[in-house]
């Protein structure tokens, strides 16, 4: 019987029914059938789909032959429009000869360099594709998947023409207009530089082969396993090999069992909806396909099930006679159920914790493997993650995008930064990457690197050739962090100006990029192009490399974009499987592979099935009058993946209710299963939600939870401060565990990278302009020190960060206010002259026989007529009122304090008559103050005396601790320590126990 | 009617398909319910569902709504016959529908239908919606075909850029550099920011805006706000005045008040003077905003 599937009458076309591991069946089958018709297993050749399939299929003739030495059949790989967008090695190739009778495939990187090219040429008004080569790159991907599916489908280009008929809009001729690339430039291209389109040429590859065939009966065994037919010449050669004398055709997964009247209207989303296109242009009905030998057995109740769940809608109008007859959970619907489940996680995260713990469970058992298939791979990436909690390493074997691996992200960051070579976080970023190297060892390179990243904080370096040096100060003078310097120095110097091409830049980029990444032993390019994603950078840089020149009239700040465009779609490839028993894989990559456990993810509408692709040319209509599949084809395609996998033996099947924080909307298969199911009152045999819930949320629980008392921090008397400047008594009051942070761990927060200018840098600049205004200005008319105080302004303003860009934002205000405040300098200096500008002062007290001493900055001290002192404070925001500086704000009073004591250089000491916090930026009006004199100044001044005296003496008290924020009426939301005192968290907690919830 | 009762024939009203509606209620008040009623009705009068459009103003409201209907839709695909006719009669309004063994039976097909809805069943958010729409007719919208939609980080970033070249323009362009200037004059430097990365996404045209105004507001569009006023003032007319003035005398102090403002009023020529006598009768000390 075996030796039938060679031997028996033609056409000989078989399936391997859903459920049954195709790929061993296979090789089963022909591992007795092949001898029996008189050959040796190396005489035939197989052709599968895909070459993950293929190699899979190796493995599995191997198994069979069980240790018994065997040379396997030659296993060939017909290639998948959908594998490789970008392919980085060859698709279909058949023989040499054929190779060299074809004019050669022009490299689908250069293809789409050719493509942007030709738009940039043509597109003078549409979208500015002339000087947005961005914009050009990405169109040029829409015309390229234009063009593989019509020399896919077989159909002339020039068709395109043909088809604006009358009733079609006004729109429809400037499509076509722009569609003269696809029609004519494109055909022209090749022909000039005698080459092929890669698809087209996909297809003369394996028409050659066919034509071979039908000439000259190849007399060894042909056979095509495997394939849904869904291209026209790949369905010709399946035709051809039927009917040679030993050729045979093993379908994957026809629905044999389904009656005539289901069949007759399955339509483009269903799953059979391929292979039912492909008898019909095969001329063969089901009753010419027979099942192969070892799936003859019936068909697996599982496959029944998602038959009937997946029923074409018009015929799905008896869901309820199964479901009455399911109702009562026979043996046939036990069997379906048995060993399937659904997790309907809450979200993405807590979806990839329960395949993680399906992964874990798993290997709980020896020898038994588990396979997840999700066409996201975001969610692949998040479940490898999760192994990693138990040690355990599963790749994603799906191609990860090059622009993500490594090497892509270090080169997109190179790119990045050479266009903004002084943006502190674009060159941070860049220094950060692993790959970057600086020329020194690892332990060396990541020393400098930290002192640069503290040095580079705060306002961003200035326009200068050399600000990045300049801003990092002494840093520089250590060796390492000047080796890096010297690095990126060497590396910027290579980016051409203004008038360099775009070959000119991607030259230096690359150049840069090798230059940046070696290390102290390892050359740049050593490191930078090794490993997977290195290597595969490596040739598909290559491919780029013959159209570069293409690109003419960029700008230089678009490099980036277009950089990142065009290595957009290419793939690597894991080559080794990273675990020996679990595997993560795309549908694609999944295709006739099994496993023990099967999982298949991320279930939801637009992740799987895809949505329908949006065509920007063509509509439907227009689409079906050329012959091309409408968009419902790949959708049809991905529910054979889909039911194929999910008959497998022991099935997963998981979604997340959200994703990104937004609803989702469950995929349509889930749909329909748990809607049969729920008719049938048997969704809960299989829903495991509630239970994968559970586990997943008892998996991060910790045993107890402790709340984290509010911190009371107690440091030994001797490590207390006993020296503070007066804004940190303020800091004191308010905010203890600041003080303790500040003065006691001696913790200080970093300044962000690249910071711009803002109201600190304002209030910054204030003291400066001031500062500087009252040593010079004598007596002069108003008019005059306001046009001194703006010229002050804006001549200090760039050291602050207030470039040229922010001027326009500040001038007419500070103009006004300086206005103003110039007349409330002079009203001041009628009665005083400053004494002290910018001045420090310190005041050392003896209390309960330790020493302790205030230290003050004050911006001005005025001497009265009467040789009283007056301070002065320039607030660039609002000044504190009376009530606030009485209470929490005894800055001004206790500077009083220290002059009162002569604390201050150069102001013997005196009697303080007041003070003033003046608003210096206030153009509403006349200068805002806020102060108090005389006898109240002296009062508020006694006041904070004594209050000093006894916070001294409070925290020199053992006993006392530091607290954070103790007083709600001061509390604020952003203390440079309150994360270090975890005050949110405790803020959480406190509304959790509040509401008496253990979660 | 009871209210119930009432309600009940309300949303049905809403949610017939033949009829135009514009349903304002309560949050929770049935809604949603009412949108999933309408666009089953129209797939039961065989609407095909690639061609109904349901716009929503959030991901969430979408995907609550499509999962309403296939939930309507999958329990109609399930159900025995009595049940079928019992729901859809609750739908039109009757007990009990009179619908035969082939509508049944397209009842019943609607869940796989709908699910199998050419280009997925649009019920969408309206970004979503625009987004499709683009991506569709790139080269009608000037966009380049297959356009990425902007990251948020990325279009402030680029907002950012071009504020930045602005303040740099005002340097050379003495336009730029009277509008900062006036500008400047009433927001400070934070607000005036802000308000300029507010108009980065919008595309302004004055011209064609003032015209819009003009004629929302039925005035000529070559005219100043001098020529406004008097027109305004011309079309009061002196004897209503004089009886509001009459009316609101007779009344408290307040109105009084009011009443000795208009009485002012009718005695001058002045039209300067008239129109701001009127401003402060009609609104409050800031003169921008209306008195209760």
């Amino acid at each position: 019987m075996a030796g039938g599937v060679l031997g028996g009458p033609a056409p000989r076309y078989f399936s391997i029914s859903s459920g049954r591991p195709f790929l061993q069946d296979l090789a089963g089958v022909l591992t007795r059938s092949l001898p029996d018709a008189g050959f040796e297993l190396a005489d035939a050749t197989i052709y599968l789909p895909t070459r993950r399939g293929a190699r899979a299929l190796v493995d599995a003739f191997v198994e069979t032959a069980a240790g018994a030495a065997t040379l396997t059949p030659k296993i060939k790989a017909l290639g998948d429009i959908e594998e490789d967008v970008f392919a980085l090695d060859a698709g279909f190739s058949p023989g040499v000869e054929d190779e060299l009778v074809l004019a050669p495939p022009i490299a689908s990187a250069e293809r789409r360099l050719v493509l942007a090219r030709l738009i940039a040429e043509k597109d003078k008004t549409w979208f500015d594709g002339q000087r947005r080569w961005a914009g050009a790159v990405s169109a040029a991907d829409e015309l390229g998947k234009l063009l593989d599916s019509l020399y896919t489908e077989e159909i002339d280009p020039a068709k395109l023409q043909e088809l604006a008929p009358d009733h079609l809009a006004r729109h429809w001729r400037e499509s076509l207009e722009f569609l003269e690339i696809v029609t004519e430039a494109w055909p022209a291209y090749l022909a000039g530089e005698g080459l092929y389109d890669p698809a087209a040429r996909r297809v003369a590859l394996i028409s050659l082969e066919t034509e071979r065939w039908k000439k000259n009966s190849p007399s060894k065994p042909i056979i095509i396993a495997g394939t849904t037919g869904s291209t026209p010449v790949v369905a010709r050669m399946i035709k051809v090999v039927a009917s040679l004398p030993y050729g045979c055709v093993v379908l994957p997964g026809l629905d044999l069992a389904s009656s005539d009247e289901v069949w007759d209207v399955v339509d483009e989303p269903h799953p059979q909806s391929g292979l039912r296109a492909l008898l019909a242009s095969l001329e063969i009905s089901r009753v010419d396909v027979r099942a192969w030998p070892a799936s003859e057995a019936e068909l697996h109740p599982r496959a029944g099930l998602l038959n009937i769940a997946l029923r074409p809608a018009a015929a799905s109008d008896d869901w309820r006679d199964w479901a009455d007859t399911a109702r009562d959970a026979g043996p046939e619907v036990r069997a379906a159920l048995e060993k399937l489940s659904l997790i309907e996680a809450r979200d993405e995260e807590r979806e990839a914790t329960a395949i993680a713990l399906k992964f874990r469970e798993t290997l709980e058992t020896p020898g038994r493997t588990a396979m997840l298939v999700t066409p996201d791979r975001d969610l692949a990436r998040r479940v490898g993650a999760k192994m990693l909690r138990w040690e355990v390493r599963v790749d994603d074997s799906a191609g990860a995008p090059f622009a993500n691996t490594p090497c892509g992200v270090f080169l997109r960051l190179v790119a990045q930064w050479l266009c903004a070579p002084l943006d502190p976080v674009r060159l941070m970023a860049m220094l950060d990457h692993p790959l970057f190297g600086g020329g020194l060892g690892d332990a060396d390179r990541d020393r400098a690197r930290r002192r640069i990243d503290i040095g580079l904080r705060g306002l961003r370096p200035v326009e200068s050739k050399d600000g990045v040096r300049k801003k990092l100060g002494d840093i520089c003078d250590d060796p390492h962090v000047d080796q890096i310097l010297k690095t990126i120095e060497a590396a910027a110097a290579r980016w051409p100006g203004e008038m360099g091409s775009f070959a000119d830049r991607y030259a230096a980029h690359l150049a840069a990029a090798e230059l940046l990444s070696a290390s102290d032993d390892a050359p740049g390019e050593e490191r930078l192009w090794r490993g997977d994603d290195g290597e595969a950078g490596a040739v598909l840089l290559a491919q780029l490399q013959d159209g570069l020149g293409l690109i003419t009239h960029d700008k230089p700040g678009e490099y980036p974009d277009i950089f990142t465009r065009l290595i957009a779609g290419g793939a690597v490839r894991r080559r080794a499987p990273t675990h020996p028993r679990l595997s993560i894989l795309g549908p694609l990559e999944a295709r006739l592979q099994t496993a023990d456990v099967v999982i298949l993810a991320g279930l939801n509408e637009g992740i799987w099935p895809r949505d329908a692709a949006i065509d920007p040319f063509l509509s439907r209509p227009m689409r079906r009058d050329l012959g091309l599949p409408s968009p419902e084809r790949r959708i049809g395609l991905a529910a054979h993946d889909f039911a194929q996998l999910a008959a497998a033996p022991e099935v997963v099947l998981t979604r997340a209710g959200r994703a990104g924080g937004k609803p989702t909307k469950p995929s349509r298969w889930i749909v329909r299963l748990k809607n049969i199911l729920k008719g049938a009152g048997l969704l809960s045999r299989i829903d495991e939600s509630a239970r994968f819930e559970a586990l997943v949320s008892m998996l991060d629980r910790p045993e107890a939870i402790s709340p984290i008392a509010a911190p009371q921090p107690k440091p030994p008397v001797a490590a207390r401060p006993t020296a503070l400047s007066v804004t940190q008594v303020e800091k004191l009051l308010r905010d203890p565990y600041a003080i303790y942070a500040a003065k006691v761990l001696r913790l200080k927060k970093l300044d962000p990278l690249g910071q711009a200018f803002d109201q600190r840098y304002l209030g910054m600049l204030l003291h400066e302009v001031l500062e500087a205004y009252a040593r010079v200005t004598m007596a002069e008319s108003a008019e005059a020190c306001k046009e001194k105080l703006t010229s002050l302004f804006a001549e200090k303003a760039p050291a602050f960060g207030l470039n040229a860009s922010h001027e326009p934002f500040w001038r007419q205000r500070a103009t006004i206010a300086f206005g103003y405040l110039a007349q409330w300098d002079a009203s001041r200096r009628q009665l005083g002259a400053p004494v002290i500008l910018e001045g420090n002062g310190e005041a050392d007290t003896l209390i309960d026989g330790a020493s302790y001493r205030l230290k003050a900055r004050a911006d001005r001290i005025d001497k009265l007529g009467n040789g009283d002192a007056f301070i002065i404070d320039y607030k660039s925001g609002r000044a504190p009122s009376l009530k606030q500086v009485a209470a929490f704000s005894p800055q001004l009073p206790l500077t009083a304090v220290i002059v009162e004591l002569g604390g201050f250089e150069g102001l013997a000491a005196s009697s303080v008559a007041g003070f003033e916090y003046v608003q210096a930026m206030h153009a509403g009006g006349p200068a805002l103050t806020s102060g108090a004199q005389g006898v109240e100044a002296a009062q508020i001044i006694a006041e904070a005396r004594e209050g000093l005296v006894n916070l001294f003496k409070h925290f020199a008290n053992p006993e006392h601790a530091y607290p954070s924020q103790p007083r709600p009426q001061f509390m604020n939301d952003y203390g440079d320590y309150d994360h270090l005192a975890r005050r949110k968290e405790r803020a959480a907690q406190g509304a959790a126990l509040g509401a008496g919830s253990d979660e | 009617m009871t209210p119930l009762e009432e309600t009940t024939h309300n949303q049905r009203r809403a949610a017939n398909p033949a009829q135009s509606a514009f349903v304002m209620a309560n949050a929770g008040s049935g809604k949603t319910r009412v949108l999933t009623n309408r666009v089953a009705r129209l797939l039961l009068a065989d609407a095909p569902p690639e061609k109904i459009l349901c716009i929503t103003f959030t991901k969430a409201a979408a995907a609550e709504m499509a999962e309403r209907l296939f939930s309507v839709l999958g329990e109609w695909a399930l159900a025995d016959d009595e049940k079928l006719l019992e729901a859809l009669g609750e739908l039109e309004g009757e007990a009990k529908s009179k619908k035969g063994p082939n509508e049944l039976i397209k009842a019943r097909r609607l869940f796989a239908r709908a699910l199998e809805t050419p280009g997925g069943l649009k019920i969408q958010t309206i970004h979503s919606f625009c987004e499709t729409v683009l991506r569709r007719f790139p080269i009608e919208a000037g966009a380049p075909p297959g356009f990425s939609v902007l990251e948020d980080t990325q279009a402030a970033a680029l907002k950012h850029d071009a504020l930045d070249r602005v303040g740099m323009d005002a340097k050379t362009d003495a336009e730029i550099s009277a509008a900062f200037h006036r500008l400047s004059l009433r927001r400070n430097e934070r607000d005036l920011r802000d308000l300029l990365l507010g108009a980065c996404t919008q595309v302004f045209d004055i011209p064609a805006a003032s015209e819009a105004l003009a004629q929302e507001l039925a005035i000529n569009p070559a005219h100043n706000a001098d020529d406004v006023k008097r027109a305004f003032l011309a079309g009061l007319s002196d004897s209503d005045l004089r009886r509001a003035h009459d009316g609101l005398a007779a009344e408290g102090k307040s109105p009084q008040h009011t009443a000795a403002i208009v009485s002012e009023y009718l005695n001058t020529p002045d039209a300067d003077v008239k129109w701001s006598l009127l401003c402060s009768a009609l609104l409050i000390s800031d003169q921008s905003k209306p008195r209760d």
